[in-house]
């Protein structure tokens, strides 16, 4: 099954002499419950493909396909509830509340969802069980390792039950050590809960360990699967 | 984000950085203390001219004085007219003036307004003070005792607060019921007699007659015949002016008619409303002023509220970022900083409420031991509506001063506050 279609979608910055093209002819076409790297160097164009995938931006041109439904003319409101409920983020810097305690952390998007605060606390604690750091839900969020810290943004991303986790160089900030755990952690939630694992990485081998690999280079996908293609998305 | 969380969020939010908060909420706590201090003393001295003039009754009153020309206005000297000018010993209402004042339409009574020639009072230890009285139709405020007896034949008084001691008596209940001693002299003969008075009451200090002791009909007769003695007959009870009854309910119209009658004949009339009118007019002007610093210091309090939420924004940027991606709408993080405004003002008007209310009770206990002007009544007078009012006011101002870092904050795009360093 089809949960998200990228239909050529092109991306540009800037007007007129000084435009610049993030991203054009992107197409592309993710399965439930795999699990996808995006790879490009600095600059290529994968983080923009990831929030216009992830919705936090509009392409100038094409469409995205969530679970079939196209989200152009989707109002705001909507779109908000489709990340809300169905997405899951994962970032390299953590982002987290540093004032919250990590159970606090965790809840922050049923809080959003306008869940009630017991029901928040359950769901919370399920989702720190999943990422063994339930000894720590009273904690205050800074006083963690960043190790520990990555696992509280995974419990975040997967509280809310979500379809898709994007995760934006999620080892980024680790050592090899951790980051080896960290990886081996998402991929397990992927297989026990079925979630659509979306990673945007410079990393060839954490890439490797995904079902599927894209590579961008300035702005265009140049490999699908190991394989090079051309400008129309064919095996060259 | 359900509104509870909202309001717990930016409560958390405002706790977080004390500092920050506590600074701003000053700000809003001092022009709410002076709007709130200011509308109890005005609302304090309104309270006590209404209850003088409740007290005293009779809005159909009119206290008549001959008109005195003017001596010079703006466009210089006025000039003398045989006829028309009026100064010095031609300005009485004699008694038949008296009488044709009382044939005015709307006027039922005409009573003449006397000053007592009382050289001195003398009470229990002996000392001699001057006095200065007089008799005047109508109910005067009392600290303690009755009123003055109008149809009784024995002389009688209502002594100003400050005699009772000075006189040698203990205090006010101890002066009550008790003779004092007058002297009053003619001016013709020069001699003096002793008239015996009682002291019926203790007269509270105020706007109505203001520094006069009173005296029953049957005093201030005997004094002024005692003073009058030897005088030509034509100069015998004339007054400098009169009080009239009106009738019953009379309007505005009928005692605008009288006033003009009045004044064809030369008199001029000034009701008890006219009075106070006068006073009010002060008291709110002085009010304004002192409102309009207030407003000028919530103003600048206002853009406390602004520059702190607009540091509040771009501390969070990343925070609110992280938000709208996980699909926090626009509205509610507008929403989340406005609360945080409210709050603000909600805290900052409360403290200042309360320390008004304070104040206020030290100011009425100050005012109470040491002003005569307004004994027995409160200066400051504080009531739920206008503090309610007070407060729903300024926490409207902060909300609005917050609309701006709000709207910023609901705008960030979220992948720029996300990567925001």
């Amino acid at each position: 099954m089809e949960v998200l279609k990228v239909d050529d979608v092109l991306k540009t910055y800037g007007k007129k002499e000084s435009q610049f093209m993030a991203l054009s002819g992107i197409n592309l076409s993710v399965k439930k419950g795999e699990s996808l790297a995006i790879v490009g160097k600095s600059g290529s164009g994968k983080s923009t493909l990831m929030h216009i995938m992830a919705l936090l931006d509009k392409p100038d041109n094409g469409h995205i396909f969530v679970n079939g439904k196209d989200v152009r003319d989707m109002k705001a409101k909507d779109l908000n509830i489709l990340r809300n409920e169905k997405f899951g983020f994962v970032f390299q810097q953590f982002f987290m509340n540093p004032r919250e305690t990590v159970l606090e952390n965790v809840q922050l998007p049923l809080k959003i969802a306008g869940i009630g605060r017991s029901e928040r606390k359950k769901l919370a604690m399920k989702a720190l069980e999943a990422v063994d750091l339930v000894d720590k839900a009273k904690n205050k969020a800074t006083a963690l390792s960043g190790g520990q810290k990555q696992r509280v943004c995974i419990a975040r991303a997967i509280v809310n039950n979500p379809e898709i986790i994007f995760a934006d160089e999620p080892t980024g900030n680790l050592d090899s050590k951790t980051g080896d755990k960290v990886e081996k952690l998402l991929f397990k939630l992927k297989e026990e809960k079925g979630i659509t694992l979306i990673i945007v990485t410079h990393d060839m081998e954490l890439a490797n360990k995904c079902d599927r690999q894209i590579v961008i280079r300035d702005g265009q996908i140049v490999m699908r699967d190991g394989q090079i293609v051309n400008k129309e998305g064919k095996v060259a | 984000m359900k509104i509870i969380d909202l309001l717990r969020t930016a409560n958390r939010n405002l706790l977080s950085n004390k500092k920050r908060t506590i600074l701003t909420v000053i700000a809003i706590f001092v022009g709410t203390f002076t709007i709130a201090l200011t509308v109890a003393i005005n609302n304090g001295a309104s309270d006590y001219i209404n209850e003088q003039v409740k007290m005293v009754g009779d809005m159909n009153t009119m206290i008549i004085s001959p008109k005195t020309t003017a001596t010079s206005s703006e466009d210089g000297p006025t000039e003398y007219v045989s006829e028309k000018t009026k100064m010095g010993a031609d300005v009485v209402i004699t008694k038949d003036n008296q009488k044709s004042i009382a044939n005015i339409k709307y006027i039922n009574s005409v009573e003449a307004v006397k000053n007592a020639p009382i050289d001195y009072i003398e009470g229990k230890n002996g000392k001699k003070y001057v006095l200065d009285s007089g008799h005047m139709a109508g109910i005067t405020p009392l600290e303690d005792g009755e009123q003055l007896d109008e149809k009784s034949s024995e002389p009688q008084l209502l002594i100003l607060p400050t005699y009772v001691k000075a006189l040698g008596y203990k205090n006010n209940k101890d002066i009550i019921g008790k003779n004092v001693r007058l002297q009053v002299s003619s001016s013709v003969t020069k001699k003096s007699q002793i008239v015996i008075a009682k002291v019926m009451g203790v007269r509270s200090e105020g706007i109505i007659n203001p520094g006069v002791n009173m005296c029953n009909t049957a005093l201030i007769d005997k004094a002024v015949s005692i003073s009058e003695e030897g005088l030509p007959a034509s100069m015998k009870n004339n007054t400098y002016g009169v009080t009239a009854q009106m009738k019953e309910n009379v309007t505005d119209k009928q005692i605008q008619y009288v006033k003009d009658k009045l004044d064809k004949m030369g008199y001029e009339g000034i009701t008890l409303k006219d009075q106070v009118k006068d006073i009010m007019t002060v008291l709110d002007a002085i009010t304004m002023v002192l409102m309009i610093f207030a407003a000028l210091s919530l103003f600048a309090a206002s853009f406390g509220i602004i520059n702190t939420l607009y540091m509040s924004v771009q501390d969070r940027t990343r925070e609110i970022g992280l938000m709208k991606a996980f699909g926090m709408s626009k509205r509610k993080i507008s929403w989340l900083f406005s609360f945080e405004a409210i709050y603000i003002g909600f805290w900052g008007s409360l403290i200042g409420v309360l320390a008004a209310t304070g104040a206020g009770k030290l100011l009425n206990a100050f005012s109470k031991a040491n002003m005569n002007l307004m004994s027995g009544y409160d200066i400051t007078k504080f009531s739920i509506q206008p503090i309610l009012i007070i407060m729903g006011v300024i926490m409207l101002i902060a909300f609005l001063a917050g609309t701006f870092p709000a709207r910023r904050a609901s705008k960030l795009d979220p992948i720029k506050a996300l990567s925001y360093e």
